[in-house]
Formats: structure tokens, C-alpha cells, sequence
């Protein structure tokens, strides 16, 4: 067989091959094939732009996030300096009740301890007066003091 | 690791090279003087037997059947059972394979068809071309595989191809402008008469040779491609089975570079013949 025979029974196989895989493709392969590059092609589209839509409300949700987080930030910091200076006045105030309170129970204390004093020093100014007049009956004999001169003892025992 | 493949390289070549020249060997011995043009034609040419392996039996296809004939008939099976069997509809998620086969239609059209006819009209056209594309690339690869040969190493083959792109040109032309448009087109505006009918005929005699040299290079192609990839081997033969060194690398190289070169021809084929039917069938200056 030549290089260049001519062999119009391979060139009839050539079309009818190429016929029926025409054929084959054209009826049975491409409708399906066609169809789901079209919807692949829509699917993908449609992905995209869920994709983008997504991303944009992500974008919303973080800058809402974002806005949300600073405004609860600022209201913990308002939270807590007003705690903080609630709790500066409480306790200012505690102490200041707390003075008050220690002030008034040493002004008692003290008021209770001159009134003690001072009735200890009456009872001891009695005593040393009887002790006094006592005494001087005891150094005097049978010299009785009177009641009015008892009396005057005391007087004199304040006085000193 | 490099060295194991360095090593593995070498064993391939040798391997090759002993073989080659054993086989060659054999089909010297059976001819009383070693016809080596002979033996390299009928590893390209139509022949109606089939070598499987070297020092089996070759076959002999029943009556009617040529190795040529076979190989389309090859190629019509191939592209239509792997598509009929990977293609499914509905398919929105498909694995490598089906994404495979349709991104070889979607290069046809997004490449090739789309580009040169527009979407409207290249819609109608993408089956043909599609096919066309398929076919060839199948056919000119298939000649790569060890016992099988080239039917488009076979001027028949492409001739065929080439005549249904011609008449399709016609075809397109006298549908799309009108019998006495389509040769009104061919005359150059602003001409005078017998200069204009010169160009005229000059113009149609190109629609043929434009044809013809598609039919060629297509063939030229594919046969030189694998006769080149047999010479690298037959030098083993003719100078010596240690020329195996040399000449495996080399056709291995060769081979690889007929991979490429098959698929594009095929894809040359079918975009001059895209361009040709949309050329024939527009009006002039559009």
C-alpha cells in the first residue's frame, strides 16, 4: 500500500464514522451535557452572589458587632465609675457616721467618767468629813459633834 | 532517589533498545535483504493485520477491515462510551473524569467556536465542531498507543474531513448570503470587471486549496510525527543495538512532542475550519 493511494472506501468509513459520532453526540451527549453547564454556570453564579450577599450582611453583623461592643464598653465604664464613686460616697459617709458615732459615745464616756469622778469625790469629801468629825471625837472624848458642826466639817472638806 | 530514577531510566533504555533490535531483528531475518523504508511504511501505513506483541502471532482482520477502519471505528466507541458513560444530566457536582470530558467541549467552545462565531450562532455550530475536535484528537493520539496506528497518518482520513469542511463551507455560504450573494462576496468592491472575475475565481479556487492544505497538514503532520518517532528506532537496527542510548531518548522526546502536536492539529483543524465556514458564510467588511 502507497503513501498517497486513494481509497474512497476508507474516505465513505471516515464520513459514516464521523457521522454517527456526530450524530451520537449531537442527540444523546451534548442536550445533557449542555444543560448541566448551563445549570453548573447558574448554580455557581447564584453561589457567588449568596456568597457576596453573605459577606456583605457578615460585614453589617461585625460593624453592628463593633458598635454594640463600644456601646457596652462605655456603658461598663459609666457602670463602673458611677459604682466606684457610689461606693467613695458610701464609704465616706460610713466614716463620717462612724466619727460621729465614736465622737459622741467618747463625749458620753467622758461625760460619764466626770459624773463618776465627781461622785466618787463627794462620797470621798463624805467620808473624809466623817472621818474628820470622827476622828475629832475620838481626840476630844466624850464632846459630842452636832450635827451642825458635822455639817460645817464638810464644807470645809470641799474646800480644800 | 534521583539515582533511583536515573537507574530506572537506564534500565527502561536498555530494556527498550534490546527489544527494538530483537524485533527488528526478527523481520530482517524472515526477508532475505532488511528493507528498512519497508519495515518503517508498514508500521504506518494501512495494513489489515494486527501486531499486539512483538513475537506473538500478528492477527489478520476479517475481510474489509483495515487497521485505518479500525481505528475509527475505535475512535467512535471511545468518545461515545466514555461520554454516554460519564456525561449524566443533572449532574451539578461532578467528579474529575466528567469534568474531564466537558472541559474539552468548553475549550471548543470558548476557544474556538464562541470566539470566531458569537454565542448565538456558534451555539448551533458547537456539536459539529465539538465532534470534529474529539475525533481527530482521538484519532491522532490513538496511533501513539503501541500496536494501534494513525488513521489520520492517512491522506484518506483527512481528505474526507477536509471535503464535509468544504461543503459545509458551501453550504453555510449559500444559507447564510444566498446562492448569488455568496459569489457576489467573492468579487472585490470598487474593481473592474475582469480583474474583479480574475480575483473572483482566484477567491473560489482558494475555498478548495484552503481545504486541501487543511487535509494536507493534518496529514503531513501525523505521519511525519510517527515516522520520526520509528526512524529515532530503526537507526538501532541499522547502526547498532548500543545506538539504543541515542535513539530511545530521543524518540521518547519525540513521542512526547507527538502528544502535543496531536492535539494540536486537531485543534488547528478544527479552528481553520471554524474559520473558514464563518468567513464563507459573512458578508464581505464584517
Amino acid at each position: 500500500m502507497d503513501l498517497f493511494t486513494l481509497d474512497p472506501g476508507l474516505v465513505i468509513w471516515t464520513w459514516i464514522s464521523f457521522g454517527i459520532l456526530f450524530f451520537i453526540l449531537w442527540k444523546f451527549v451534548f442536550p445533557p451535557l449542555m444543560e448541566n453547564l448551563k445549570n453548573r454556570e447558574k448554580t455557581i453564579a447564584k453561589s457567588i452572589d449568596d456568597a457576596a450577599a453573605i459577606e456583605r450582611r457578615l460585614e453589617e453583623i461585625e460593624a453592628e458587632r463593633g458598635e454594640l461592643l463600644k456601646k457596652t464598653n462605655s456603658e461598663a465604664d459609666e457602670m463602673l465609675l458611677q459604682t466606684r464613686s457610689d461606693a467613695e460616697e458610701l464609704k465616706k459617709r460610713l466614716l463620717e457616721k462612724a466619727e460621729k458615732e465614736a465622737e459622741e459615745v467618747l463625749v458620753q464616756a467622758r461625760r460619764k467618767a466626770e459624773a463618776e469622778r465627781e461622785a466618787l469625790l463627794r462620797a470621798l469629801q463624805d467620808d473624809l468629813a466623817d472621818f474628820v468629825c470622827d476622828a475629832s471625837e475620838k481626840v476630844i472624848g466624850s464632846v459630842f459633834i452636832t450635827e451642825k458642826e458635822r455639817e460645817f466639817t464638810r464644807e470645809l472638806v470641799k474646800e480644800l | 532517589m534521583n539515582l533511583k530514577r536515573l537507574y530506572l531510566l537506564f534500565l527502561i533504555v536498555i530494556l527498550s533498545s534490546l527489544t527494538v533490535s530483537a524485533v527488528f531483528s526478527e523481520e530482517a531475518s524472515t526477508s532475505e535483504s532488511p528493507d528498512v523504508s519497508g519495515t518503517l511504511f508498514e508500521h504506518v501505513l494501512d495494513g489489515n493485520t494486527l501486531e499486539l506483541f512483538p513475537f506473538v502471532p500478528e492477527i489478520t482482520l476479517p475481510h474489509g477491515i483495515t487497521m485505518h477502519r479500525l481505528m475509527l471505528v475505535l475512535s467512535v466507541l471511545l468518545i461515545t462510551g466514555f461520554y454516554s458513560a460519564w456525561i449524566k444530566r443533572g449532574d451539578l457536582k461532578p467528579k474529575t473524569r466528567t469534568i474531564l470530558l466537558e472541559s474539552l467541549v468548553i475549550f471548543v467552545r470558548d476557544d474556538i467556536v464562541y470566539p470566531i462565531m458569537g454565542e448565538e450562532r456558534g451555539a448551533k455550530w458547537l456539536p459539529f465542531f465539538t465532534t470534529m475536535f474529539l475525533f481527530l484528537s482521538v484519532l491522532n493520539l490513538l496511533g501513539l498507543i503501541p500496536a494501534l496506528k494513525t488513521a489520520t497518518g492517512n491522506i484518506n482520513v483527512t481528505t474526507a474531513m477536509a471535503i464535509v469542511v468544504l461543503l459545509l463551507t458551501f453550504i453555510a455560504g449559500f444559507k447564510g448570503l444566498g446562492f448569488v450573494h455568496f459569489f457576489k462576496n467573492l468579487f472585490p468592491e470598487g474593481t473592474p470587471l475582469g480583474i474583479g472575475i480574475f480575483v473572483m475565481l482566484l477567491e473560489l479556487l482558494s475555498l478548495f486549496t484552503k481545504s486541501m492544505v487543511l487535509s494536507l497538514r493534518l496529514f503531513a503532520n501525523m505521519f511525519a510525527g510517527h515516522l520520526a518517532i520509528l526512524s529515532f528506532l530503526v537507526l538501532i537496527f541499522v547502526i547498532t543495538p548500543f545506538f539504543g542510548f541515542i535513539s530511545v531518548p530521543f524518540s521518547v522526546f519525540t513521542y512526547t512532542l507527538e502528544v502535543l502536536v496531536g492535539l494540536l492539529q486537531a485543534f488547528v483543524f478544527t479552528l481553520l475550519s471554524c474559520i473558514f465556514i464563518m468567513m464563507a458564510s459573512t458578508p464581505e467588511g464584517e
